[in-house]
């Protein structure tokens, strides 16, 4: 059975970068989704921000691993933000209470707006 | 079959001659293409019952995608809205992939068996495994707490999210097989979950 590899790609601006995701978050996105992470933390940006605009599927292990890029992101005291989620998603992070510990915004416009305007002069 | 061969020699008779019975099971990788196994035509009515779909898929990774896909269609006619149909496919691919992982744990030869049917204004999805008797540990909400700290692994959301997804959720066991139904009702179905059990042989 073939399987959709994750796709990812890290844009870096001024304390932010943006993580674009095109695929399914499911275990066989671990390794694409670690990776893209790392690159995306290594200019010590105050916030990651995960656009699933281009995402159609997350499963119980998508979850599972971006609870595991939370945790990551709070032990470095880095905001994790989520942009492009479709409403089935916003729903499903609500339920998981992700929503709790993560802003979510419905565009990444939006996101800019609301993550760079408030992180500006705070590093 | 034991039943119906002590029914032929009665209950007075002991069968003399030997008896052999084979038994032949198509395992279900035995599909060379990518496609499910239909095990019975689709579109037939059995009772109160419409049967939409009936197939079965081998216990691999990534399988619970085609599950989805092939309930999907098969509820086509159904035309549900759009946010329950998400929920239905959401709850179909977790069950699926728990029916692959804990009840056939991964062994492409065991069948994972799904069956989409109506009746009542109550759509079913039933999903069996070869699990037989296993006992799924009813867990309160994960706690995001603590697998943010590390005390608790990430994972474990699968059977939290399906009770978010369903309006009702049965669990049945056999000894050789599990079953899980998701219920959904077609009329004045709610989001709130609710589960069921029933021990016994699966009836689905």
């Amino acid at each position: 059975m073939p399987v959709k590899q994750l796709e990812t790609q890290v844009r870096h601006l001024p304390d932010l970068a943006i993580i674009d995701l095109k695929g399914e978050i499911d275990s066989f996105a671990e390794l694409a989704l670690d990776s893209a992470y790392s690159e995306a933390e290594s200019k010590q940006p105050n916030t990651i921000l995960l656009n699933f605009t281009k995402v159609d599927y997350i499963n119980s292990t998508g979850i599972a691993l971006i609870v595991s890029l939370l945790a990551r992101a709070r032990k470095s005291h880095r905001r994790l933000a989520i942009c492009g989620l479709s409403e089935h998603y916003v729903e499903i992070f609500r339920i998981t209470r992700l929503a709790d510990f993560m802003n979510i915004y419905p565009d990444e416009a939006n996101a800019l707006v609301n993550v760079q305007g408030s992180s500006a002069g705070t590093k | 079959m034991l039943a119906e061969f002590a029914e032929f020699t009665g209950e007075e008779w002991d069968q003399e001659d030997d008896v052999t019975f084979v038994t032949l099971e198509r395992p279900a990788n035995s599909n060379k293409g990518d496609q499910p196994i239909p095990v019975e035509p689709q579109q037939i009515i059995r009772g109160d019952r419409k049967i939409l779909a009936e197939f079965q898929l081998p216990s691999e990774p990534g399988r619970e995608r085609q599950a989805v896909e092939h309930v999907a269609i098969a509820v086509t006619e159904l035309q549900l809205p759009s946010a329950r149909l998400e929920k239905l496919k959401t709850a179909v691919a977790e069950a699926t992939m728990n029916a692959i992982e804990h009840g056939n744990h991964f062994r492409p030869e065991l069948p994972v068996s799904i069956k989409v049917f109506t009746s009542k204004n109550v759509l079913t999805v039933s999903i069996t495994d070869k699990g037989g008797d296993q006992i799924i540990p009813e867990k309160d909400a994960p706690n995001l707490e603590a697998k943010l700290s590390g005390q608790e692994s990430p994972r474990g959301w699968g059977l939290f999210l399906i009770k978010n997804m369903v309006d009702e959720m049965k669990i049945r066991t056999g000894k050789s097989h599990h079953t899980v139904e998701l219920k959904f009702f077609l009329i004045g179905g709610q989001d709130a979950s609710q589960t069921t059990r029933n021990s016994g042989e699966a009836s689905a």
